[in-house]
């Protein structure tokens, strides 16, 4: 089991749809602050994050 | 925070089906085989790596949006204990979404037929759970404006299409099995039953995963 595990670690690692998973997660993430920071400038309230 | 949750289904999807697509196509699960590992341990050691893969992207999302959403917002308006329970539900949805989808990969060998599928499961459940949220969103009372005299008038009128208490019920056992549903409700903050969600995620990622683990060891690899 845990030489499955790291096979499978190893070709995620190697896995370039891995890294682009990755890049999505920080990209949505600064698109979705930002929504709301522009969102709170013109609207000017309290939002929870 | 859970503003990725509603598409976190998809990307597990399109992840799960390339990732794992590539085991039957290259032939990785017969060597796996060949080489003497269980079937059981390569289907756990696969729904494993998928999760952890969903919430390490989960947690970057998160981070980012703690690092810069904090200092421009402000903490958190709810509770720390809330913000857990809801992070927990999060947590099971995805452990749902992934045993759902390592099920497809583990099941069907054609790496196309599998992302085609996968994908279009995630919308139909997206889909599913938004018709469903509607309906249990329906206001009781609509506008309804007519010319009387030649003046227009506006009356609250009943709305016919507002669900019954059954329906209402259905809906919302529909709405909290379906991960999909879940993501929803946490992502608009408008959970009826918090603590119940979890135990439907788990109940559907054993479901899946027994049913995945019995298939997958009767399958024929050629």
């Amino acid at each position: 089991m845990i030489r499955l595990f790291h096979a499978n670690f190893g070709r995620l690692r190697k896995n370039k749809l891995f890294w682009i998973l990755s890049l999505f997660s920080i990209g949505w993430a600064f698109i979705f602050v930002l929504m709301k920071y522009r969102d709170m400038k013109i609207y000017g309230n309290i939002i929870a994050v | 925070m859970f503003g990725y949750s509603i598409f976190v289904g998809i990307v597990i999807a399109i992840f799960t089906s390339l990732f794992l697509g590539v085991e039957y196509s290259d032939g990785i699960i017969r060597n796996k085989i060949c080489i003497g590992h269980k079937r059981s341990n390569i289907y756990f050691s696969n729904l494993v790596v998928v999760i952890l893969t969903s919430i390490f992207s989960y947690v970057l999302f998160l981070g980012v949006v703690c690092t810069l959403g904090i200092p421009l917002f402000g903490e958190p308006s709810i509770s720390l204990f809330h913000l857990f329970m809801l992070f927990g539900c999060v947590l099971g949805a995805m452990i749902a979404y992934c045993s759902i989808f390592t099920f497809l990969a583990m099941i069907l060998s054609s790496k196309t037929i599998m992302a085609v599928v996968s994908i279009m499961l995630a919308f139909g459940l997206l889909l599913f759970a938004l018709s469903c949220f509607n309906i249990l969103e329906a206001p009781p009372l609509i506008q309804e404006s007519s010319f009387v005299n030649g003046e227009m008038k506006v009356e609250s009128v009943p709305n016919p299409k507002y669900p019954s208490e059954e329906k209402k019920r259905v809906c919302q056992f529909l709405l909290d099995v379906n991960p999909a549903g879940q993501m929803f409700q946490i992502a608009g903050q408008s959970i009826q039953n918090l603590n119940i969600l979890p135990f439907y995620s788990l109940g559907i990622a054993v479901a899946f995963t027994g049913m995945g683990l019995i298939l997958f060891q009767k399958k024929e690899l050629k």
